[in-house]
């Protein structure tokens, strides 16, 4: 087959041999587990083409938006709300603002989706005047959260009994219209709006916010060689534990694949680094309960011997 | 589309390194065929290309790694790689090259991961190796093997590659460089410079045979 197919180094050819003796385990991999793999890495690169694209999408709205909004900053004659995102707004609370008292417009319209307004007042007590414009005209208790929005803020009017207008760039705030006025800032960022142009600041009465109204999404699903990996970058990292509570996810959830398989060695090896000499050892008899003929079975048989015997196990866990 | 069927040893020159003193003869389809099919996405297709190579593959990734525990991975990963990349294939190279150029690269990034894992270990740990009770004649041989693939785990990739190929694997130069795309002459240089150099590793001498 080959014309010089050992080492020209003789020193070399015990070590070779040595290499060329091991038998070569056996492929236990099916054809149809391969075609799952492959199925399920072609989703992945789908999905991933998917988000990819939607952040391309979202990031070109975004730079639209932003000239937008700049060309009306730049040509527009009629002031602006409050510019600023986050923390970083600057409410510049000295300085005079050109803004105008707001009038009722007789076309309602559409708030921005950024807002969110909770009211008990009916009627003509809350009013639209634009995306980013309303005005409370009679009694209720309103609580409005303003998502952060770049270059935007919320501007109430608050028509009676107390005729002073605020804007709010973000956060949460309740306004209660009564036989008084009770306005509480509580998360984000406000101020007042007087009538010479001035804007003052208003303090954030109660910090602790409430849970999200929306649910947190749930993290997607891991697949055993996304749950390998998970478990590779941890161990570079150095995070053991993290790395072994990983691995012991993807031995209980896929628990007869090829990568459990790995994992499984993998696992034990560090239960023993960190010293659970019991969990190192139940992760070695599941490696052979499940693959009794494997060719690293003696290695396997060694370690266990190493170890020496323990508690029954039950699954990768010591009774 | 209709398979034609013929009465072939081997379509594509692939050996069973565990039977390749069979001599059966086995149907297959027209192996031009069964690629445009697989390449198309028929299961069945792809299926038989796997059972047709991962043995062939399977052998190569053990004698590149020298553990049979990342086999199965790695041949899934291989044949994950090689469906994903049909349409790619342009079928001027035997499918079993362009299979094993994929294990290559394959075994090549498992390589630089354990490396960094294994030194990563060695460091924080510094464990000594156990070395497990066994007959003196297992012991020495896995002793060598062992050493031999940690040497063989600092060596430059390209060179690494060559001497598995050359060395344990027992390919001819010509078929070494065809798989990798390179001279002769590049193949044999590679060879004696990873002899060298694992002689060095070793510390054993590096006097050349007669």
């Amino acid at each position: 087959m080959s014309e010089q197919p050992m080492a020209t180094r003789p020193a070399l050819r015990a070590f070779v041999e040595a290499a060329r003796a091991q038998p070569i385990a056996p492929v236990r991999l099916s054809a149809h587990a391969v075609q799952r793999a492959w199925a399920d890495d072609q989703n992945q690169r789908r999905h991933t083409r998917k988000v990819l694209a939607l952040g391309v999408v979202l990031g070109m709205a975004a730079a639209l938006v932003g000239v937008i909004v700049a060309a009306k900053i730049l040509g527009s004659p009629e002031p602006t709300p409050l510019a600023g995102f986050g923390e970083d707004v600057d409410l510049d609370l000295d300085g005079p603002s050109k803004i105008g008292p707001s009038k009722p417009s007789p076309v309602a319209a559409d708030l921005d989706l950024a807002i969110r307004i909770r009211s008990d007042a009916h009627g003509e007590s809350l009013g639209v005047l634009g995306p980013w414009s309303i005005v409370l005209a009679g009694p209720g208790v309103h609580e409005i959260t303003v998502q952060p929005s770049a270059g935007r803020a919320l501007r109430i009017t608050l028509a009676e009994p107390s005729e002073r207008t605020l804007e709010l760039v973000h956060g949460r705030l309740v306004v209660e219209q009564l036989d008084a006025t009770l306005v509480r800032l509580e998360s984000g960022v406000a101020a007042w709006l007087e009538a010479d142009g001035t804007r003052t600041q208003i303090q954030v009465e109660r910090v602790e916010l409430e849970p999200e109204l929306e649910p947190e999404p749930e993290p997607n699903e891991l697949s055993a060689t996304e749950l390998a990996r998970k478990a590779e970058r941890q161990l570079i990292a150095g995070s053991r534990e993290q790395a072994i509570a990983t691995l012991r996810k993807l031995v209980r959830k896929y628990p007869q694949t090829p990568q459990a398989r790995t994992a499984l060695m993998d696992l034990a090896a560090q239960e023993k680094l960190a010293g659970d000499a019991d969990r190192a050892r139940c992760a070695y008899q599941l490696y052979v309960e499940q693959w009794p003929h494997s060719a690293v079975r003696a290695e396997i048989d060694e370690r266990l011997a190493t170890l020496g015997e323990g508690p029954a196990c039950r699954g990768l866990d010591p009774r | 589309m209709q398979a034609k069927l013929r009465l072939v040893k081997d379509f594509d020159g692939a050996e069973d390194p565990r039977s390749s003193d069979a001599a059966v003869h086995v149907l297959h389809p027209d192996p031009e065929l069964q690629i445009e099919r697989a390449r198309q996405g028929d299961p069945a297709a792809q299926r038989a290309i796997f059972d047709r190579h991962k043995d062939r593959v399977a052998a190569q990734i053990q004698r590149m790694t020298g553990d049979p525990t990342v086999v199965d991975d790695l041949v899934q990963d291989v044949f994950i790689a090689a469906f994903s990349n049909l349409r790619g294939f342009r079928g001027d190279s035997q499918i079993r090259t362009w299979l094993y150029r994929i294990a290559t690269n394959k075994v090549r990034n498992w390589w630089d991961s354990t490396r960094r894992r294994r030194r990563r270990e060695q460091r924080a740990n510094e464990l000594p190796v156990e070395l497990a009770a066994t007959p003196q004649e297992d012991l020495e041989v896995r002793e060598h093997r062992e050493r031999l693939y940690q040497a063989l785990g600092e060596l430059p990739a390209k060179l690494r590659e060559a001497f598995v190929a050359r060395v344990i694997e027992g390919m001819s130069l010509t078929e070494v460089s065809e798989a990798f795309d390179v001279p002769v002459s590049t193949i044999s240089y590679r060879t004696r410079r990873a002899e060298d150099l694992l002689c060095r590793a070793l510390d054993l001498p590096t006097q050349e045979r007669s």
